[in-house]
């Protein structure tokens, strides 16, 4: 845990409740951070892969976050804060912690390994299933079916569009680990949804259809 | 192949030009856009020039739209923000009144 967050932990412990809170705290509380929730409830969601034990999470996320709102400082990103709480409340509650997770070392590695994955939808034809199918619930089960430090790294990154610093400064490791695990953890999606693709005999006669590709732009927050 | 390589920035040099095999094992950073500008500029000359990498960056980056997308489409936090609004009043919060 960095330095702010394990001081946004402790004035979570020791915190004594405002009374009464100020109205403008908790306006700004609200328009800042509150406002958040939806992406909490995500994060908490794609922790937890269950409905129930998310909510419960992000109730004791926004709980902790109001408590320690003093510590948060004006302008700093909000959502980073809030996963970095989520997450740690996650890990008290579970008793485990996602660094134990068996983490791929050799990112380049699995980087070649998305091309490879392209290569053989491309033999099988179905290499233009995100274009023909509506893939949301088989993305959703790949997802919960990932090991919980693959798919943080996967969730942080691609669903909440956190860049590689800020996903790991929220999953506590180093910026190469998140790097390894996002990587990892994206390829065995896209192994788990060719695989849906091929039983489920999508299989198109046609070839692939190239599309330019740009770098994608960063959530704003 | 010699992928062309246009001036990116006045004063800078070109890309240097760079192989197929070093172009996918940069493939998620590029479309991450975590390369710094150099070697982001070798991609994208790259790109431009080879018949085969576009294919893969435009297949990943499919991908990750279908990933992103359908994460976001399942939100339906009402309910729950009413919960947590509750919580919280019970704390001492006095936002988010209701109309």
């Amino acid at each position: 845990m960095t330095g702010p967050d394990q001081a946004a932990e402790h004035a979570a412990q020791s915190f004594v409740p405002p009374h009464p809170a100020p109205a403008e705290r908790d306006a700004t509380f609200e328009r800042d951070v509150l406002a958040c929730l939806p992406d909490v409830a995500r994060f908490a969601r794609s922790l937890t892969r269950d409905d129930a034990n998310a909510d419960d999470l992000v109730q004791e996320t926004m709980l902790r976050a109001y408590r320690a709102y003093h510590t948060f400082e004006p302008g700093s990103d909000a959502r980073r804060w809030l996963f970095t709480i989520c997450r740690n409340v996650f890990l008290r509650q579970r008793e485990r912690d996602l660094r134990q997770a068996d983490v791929a070392d050799d990112a380049e590695l699995e980087t070649l390994g998305a091309v490879w994955g392209h290569v053989a939808a491309v033999r099988d034809g179905v290499d233009d299933l995100f274009d023909r199918l509506d893939l949301g619930p088989a993305i959703d089960r790949a997802l919960a079916e990932l090991p919980d430090a693959f798919r943080v790294a996967v969730v942080l990154v691609d669903v909440e569009g956190q860049a590689y610093e800020e996903a790991a400064a929220v999953a506590g490791v180093p910026v190469g680990t998140i790097r390894s695990r996002l990587f990892r953890g994206r390829r065995l999606l896209q192994e788990q949804l060719l695989s849906y693709a091929r039983d489920a005999g999508f299989a198109a006669p046609a070839g692939p259809t190239p599309r330019a590709a740009r770098p994608r732009p960063r959530k704003s927050v | 192949m010699t992928p062309h390589t246009p001036f990116t920035a006045a004063g800078s040099p070109p890309p240097a030009p760079i192989d197929c095999d070093t172009a996918v094992r940069r493939l998620w950073d590029y479309l991450d856009g975590e390369l710094d500008d150099r070697r982001m500029a070798e991609v994208d000359t790259h790109l431009a020039a080879c018949r085969h990498c576009p294919r893969h960056f435009a297949f990943a980056r499919v991908f990750l739209d279908a990933v992103a997308t359908a994460r976001r489409e399942h939100q339906q936090p009402g309910a729950l923000r009413e919960r947590v609004v509750a919580a919280l009043r019970a704390e001492g919060f006095t936002g988010a009144r209701t109309p």
